[in-house]
C-alpha cells in the first residue's frame, strides 16, 4: 500500500525541524550546511505542494464487522 | 388451530415478545427486593402501571439507585414469568429522567469515574501532530458532523475521515458508539486519532455521552480521542475522560489536525530561520577569513617594518663606517707622510755615516797601506808575521802596492 500522503507530511515536517536544529549546530561546516539548506528548500516546496486543497476523503465504515477484509467502503 | 399447553403458551409468547425491544418512561413505585437477589418495581402514569424485574447485581452494574416517585426511562423487553405467567418488563437499562434525578445520577457517576482516575490529566495521551487517518464516531444527521467535515476541509484536507455512523442519543446511542470504540480499535491502524462528537442539549439529550458504558471506552481506547459536545457549557464525562476535551465539534476538529495555513505559515517560518542561519554561517567563515587575512598582513608588515629599520639604521652605519674609514684613510696618510719624511732624514743620516765609515773602512784595505810604504811577505802561500819563521835559505815573495819581487834568506836575527 502507498504511504498514505498525510503520513508523509509529519515525516517530512520532523526532517524539516531536524535540518533546522542541525544548522544551528555551529559543528555543520559550509558544504553539508549548504546541502541541508536545499533539501530544506526541497522539503518545503513538497509539503507546501502537499498542503494545498486536496479533495476531503470521507469513507464510511459499515456497521458490524461482518466482512473484516472490506469494512471500508468510499 | 393449535392447542397449547400453559407452559408451551407462555414460552411461545415470550419468545414472541423477546423481539421486541420497548423503552418506557414513567414514576417508579413499589419498589422491593426478593431474597437479597432479584428487584422488582413498577412503572406507573395515571392510567396503568407496568411490572419491571432485574437481578440485583444487574441492578449494580447500571448504577442507579431507584426511589419511589422518581421518573425513570427503561429500556428492555416485555416478557412472561415462567411459573406465574405474569406479565413483566425484563429491564436492560434504566436511564435517569427529570433534570432532578439526572443530575444526581451525572453527580454520582462522575465522583465514581473519578475517584477510579478515569479523569487523570495525567493519563491523557497527546494527539498525533499530523495525522493521516480520523475516526469520526457520529450521527450524520448531526449539525457536529457537518461542522467537523467543514472544519477539517478547510483547515487540512490531506487528513483522510473514517466516519462510524452511530445515533448519538436514544436507545441505541450508548451501545453503538461503545461498538465504534471497539471497532477502532479492532483497527488501531484505520485511525491516529478518534473524535466522538454530538450537538448540545439537555442533560437528557446528552446522556448517552454521559453514559458509563461510553466512558469507559473512551478510557480504554488505544487510540487518543478528543470529545466535544455541542454547547461550551455543556461538559459531558466523555468529554472528560477524553484525552483531549474539547468545547464544540469544530473545536473537536481544530484540536485533531494541524492548521495547512498556519502549516504553511510555519514552512515559510522555518526557511526563513534556516536562511538565516546559513548566511550567519557564510558570514562568520568571512568574518575568519578576513581576520586571518588582516593577521598575516600584520605579520608581514610587522616583518617589514622591522627589515625597513634595519635598512635604515645599516645605512646610518655605512655612513658612519665611510666617515670613520675616511678619517682613518687621512690619519693613515699623514702618519704615512710623517714617517716617510722622518725616514728620509735617517736615511739621510745614515748615508752620511756610510760614506765616513767608507773613507774609514778604504783606510783599513791592505792596498792603501801598500801604497803607503808598507809590504806583505809570503814564504809559499803563507803571509810570514815573525822573522823566527824563517830559515835562512828559504824562498821569500814580497808584494808591493804596484808589484811583486822574489827573493831569499841569508841570515836572520831578531830585534
Amino acid at each position: 500500500m502507498p504511504q498514505k500522503p498525510s503520513r508523509q507530511i509529519g515525516k517530512l515536517f520532523e526532517e524539516l525541524e531536524k535540518i533546522t536544529s542541525e544548522l544551528d549546530r555551529d559543528s555543520v561546516d559550509l558544504d553539508e550546511a549548504l546541502e541541508k539548506f536545499e533539501r530544506g528548500l526541497e522539503i518545503a516546496a513538497e509539503l507546501k505542494g502537499r498542503l494545498r486543497d486536496v479533495e476531503q476523503k470521507v469513507e464510511k465504515i459499515k456497521k458490524k464487522f461482518a466482512d473484516e477484509s472490506a469494512d471500508v467502503e468510499e | 388451530m393449535k392447542v397449547y399447553s400453559p407452559s408451551e403458551f407462555v414460552y411461545a409468547v415470550r419468545d414472541v415478545l423477546h423481539e421486541y425491544p420497548v423503552a418506557i418512561q414513567g414514576e417508579v413505585s413499589d419498589v422491593h427486593t426478593n431474597q437479597g437477589r432479584l428487584f422488582f418495581f413498577e412503572l406507573k402514569d395515571e392510567y396503568s402501571r407496568v411490572q419491571c424485574f432485574l437481578l440485583m447485581h444487574e441492578l449494580a452494574r447500571i448504577g442507579v439507585e431507584l426511589k419511589n416517585g422518581e421518573e425513570i426511562r427503561v429500556l428492555g423487553h416485555p416478557s412472561l414469568y415462567v411459573r406465574s405467567g405474569g406479565f413483566h418488563v425484563k429491564v436492560r437499562d434504566i436511564i435517569p429522567v427529570g433534570e432532578g434525578a439526572l443530575q444526581r445520577a451525572f453527580t454520582a457517576l462522575k465522583a465514581k469515574l473519578e475517584a477510579e482516575g478515569l479523569f487523570d490529566e495525567s493519563r491523557k495521551r497527546a494527539l498525533p501532530r499530523f495525522p493521516a487517518t480520523i475516526g469520526l464516531i457520529t450521527s450524520s444527521d448531526a449539525a457536529a458532523y457537518t461542522d467537523v467535515l467543514r472544519i477539517l476541509k478547510n483547515r487540512y484536507s490531506p487528513v483522510t475521515i473514517l466516519h462510524y455512523e452511530t445515533r448519538v442519543q436514544g436507545v441505541e446511542a450508548v451501545s453503538q458508539i461503545v461498538e465504534a470504540f471497539e471497532y477502532f480499535n479492532a483497527h488501531p491502524k484505520s485511525a491516529d486519532a478518534l473524535i466522538l462528537t454530538r450537538g448540545g442539549g439537555s442533560l437528557e439529550d446528552l446522556q448517552s455521552f454521559n453514559h458509563e458504558d461510553v466512558c469507559r471506552a473512551v478510557f480504554s481506547s488505544r487510540i487518543p480521542v478528543v470529545c466535544g459536545v455541542g454547547h461550551e457549557r455543556d461538559v459531558t464525562l466523555a468529554e472528560l475522560v477524553a484525552d483531549k476535551r474539547a468545547s464544540t465539534p469544530s473545536n473537536a476538529a481544530e484540536c485533531a489536525t494541524p492548521d495547512s495555513q498556519e502549516l504553511r505559515s510555519a514552512i515559510t517560518r522555518t526557511i526563513q530561520t534556516i536562511s538565516h542561519l546559513l548566511e550567519a554561517r557564510v558570514s562568520d567563515i568571512s568574518h575568519e577569513m578576513r581576520h586571518s587575512a588582516q593577521l598575516l598582513d600584520d605579520a608581514f608588515r610587522l616583518r617589514r617594518e622591522r627589515m625597513a629599520s634595519l635598512l635604515g639604521s645599516f645605512e646610518i652605519r655605512t655612513v658612519q663606517l665611510a666617515q670613520r674609514l675616511a678619517a682613518l684613510q687621512t690619519s693613515v696618510n699623514y702618519t704615512a707622510q710623517t714617517l716617510i719624511e722622518r725616514e728620509g732624514e735617517r736615511l739621510n743620516r745614515a748615508r752620511a755615516r756610510l760614506d765616513h765609515l767608507n773613507v774609514f773602512v778604504q783606510s783599513l784595505s791592505p792596498t792603501q797601506i801598500l801604497a803607503r810604504g808598507y809590504t806583505i811577505t809570503r814564504t809559499g802561500e803563507k803571509v810570514v808575521y815573525s822573522a823566527a819563521e824563517l830559515e835562512p835559505g828559504a824562498a821569500l815573495e814580497t808584494q808591493f802596492a804596484d808589484g811583486r819581487v822574489s827573493s831569499r834568506v841569508e841570515k836572520s836575527s831578531s830585534v
